[in-house]
């Protein structure tokens, strides 16, 4: 069971698997995240994803991620899929798939576990936009953007800090006017922007 | 070469990578020399690089490295800029 608990692929994730891989007989509550390419970020248009990773840690940070889910919330089986590679509009490119006996612990973990994933996990995605050419999504400090929990819409539309990759000098390069590029996960993305606000 | 100090290797990823245009970048490890340390010391070498290093942290054999951490120049190095994933 080890082994299939976290994955990396270039291929489509197929997320009804990876939910009915957590169903068991004692649990009754089984719950699945999927983030997916937004096309907009505001006035922003995404043409597409692509996905780098260091994937040997990749993996290790993913099992242990699963492990301290386990372990904190009791939950009984946890799935986290990850895709790398170019993510085209609408497609998947993260699946996390939780059961508990119980319900309430399956939802909490499952939030604590893609807010830990967008902390600990060493995966980068790189936008491709349709008219404003490409760049590496880096939250500006990854330890500043936590958040105990989603904050709901009102600062998802702050400005996202971040430094981009076209210039060697862009230690100090905000994108300040860029709001809220990026992501997959609509709650994630709220609790990044919070850094920024 | 004594054995107090050392070449060694760090990889780099994304933006990082980008703006140094390799896929890894060699640092000067001294003996003793704490995971903090080393990435002064790399910042001072690549003065250019300055900002990625400062917002990124270092990983000892797919571990996060804490800033007191020794580092041992023959493990896996790396610098990790602020992730991304999800």
């Amino acid at each position: 069971m080890v082994d299939v608990m976290v994955e990396l692929t270039e291929s489509t994730i197929d997320t009804d698997l990876v939910l009915k891989s957590v169903i068991s007989p004692e649990c009754g509550a089984a719950l699945l995240f999927v983030g997916s390419t937004r096309q907009w970020t505001d006035q922003l248009e995404t043409s597409f994803l692509e996905y780098d990773a260091y994937r040997s840690m990749a993996l290790l940070e993913m099992q242990k991620l699963v492990e301290e889910a386990k372990e904190r919330w009791g939950v009984k089986e946890v799935r986290v899929v990850h895709r790398l590679g170019r993510v085209e509009i609408g497609e998947v490119s993260i699946a996390i798939a939780v059961s508990s006996p119980h319900r309430a612990e399956a939802f909490e973990a499952g939030q604590w576990l893609i807010d830990e994933f967008k902390q600990r996990v060493p995966i980068w995605k790189k936008e491709h936009w349709k008219t404003a050419g490409e760049q590496w999504i880096h939250p500006l400090t990854s330890n500043d953007c936590r958040s105990d929990s989603a904050d709901g819409n009102e600062v998802a539309h702050g400005n996202r800090n971040q430094f981009v990759n076209n210039s060697l000098s862009l230690d100090h390069t905000k994108i300040n006017n860029l709001v809220k590029p990026l992501s997959s996960s609509d709650a994630l993305d709220s609790s990044e922007t919070k850094l920024g606000s | 070469m004594n054995c107090l100090t050392k070449k060694i290797r760090i990889m780099l990823f994304a933006g990082l990578k980008e703006a140094a245009g390799n896929d890894y970048l060699e640092a000067d490890w001294k003996m003793g020399q704490t995971a903090e340390e080393l990435k002064k010391n790399v910042m001072l070498q690549y003065p250019k690089l300055q900002g990625w290093v400062s917002r990124s942290r270092l990983a000892g054999n797919k571990e996060f490295l804490p800033d007191s951490a020794l580092v041992c120049p023959d493990i896996e190095l790396a610098l990790i800029p602020p992730v991304s994933g999800g």
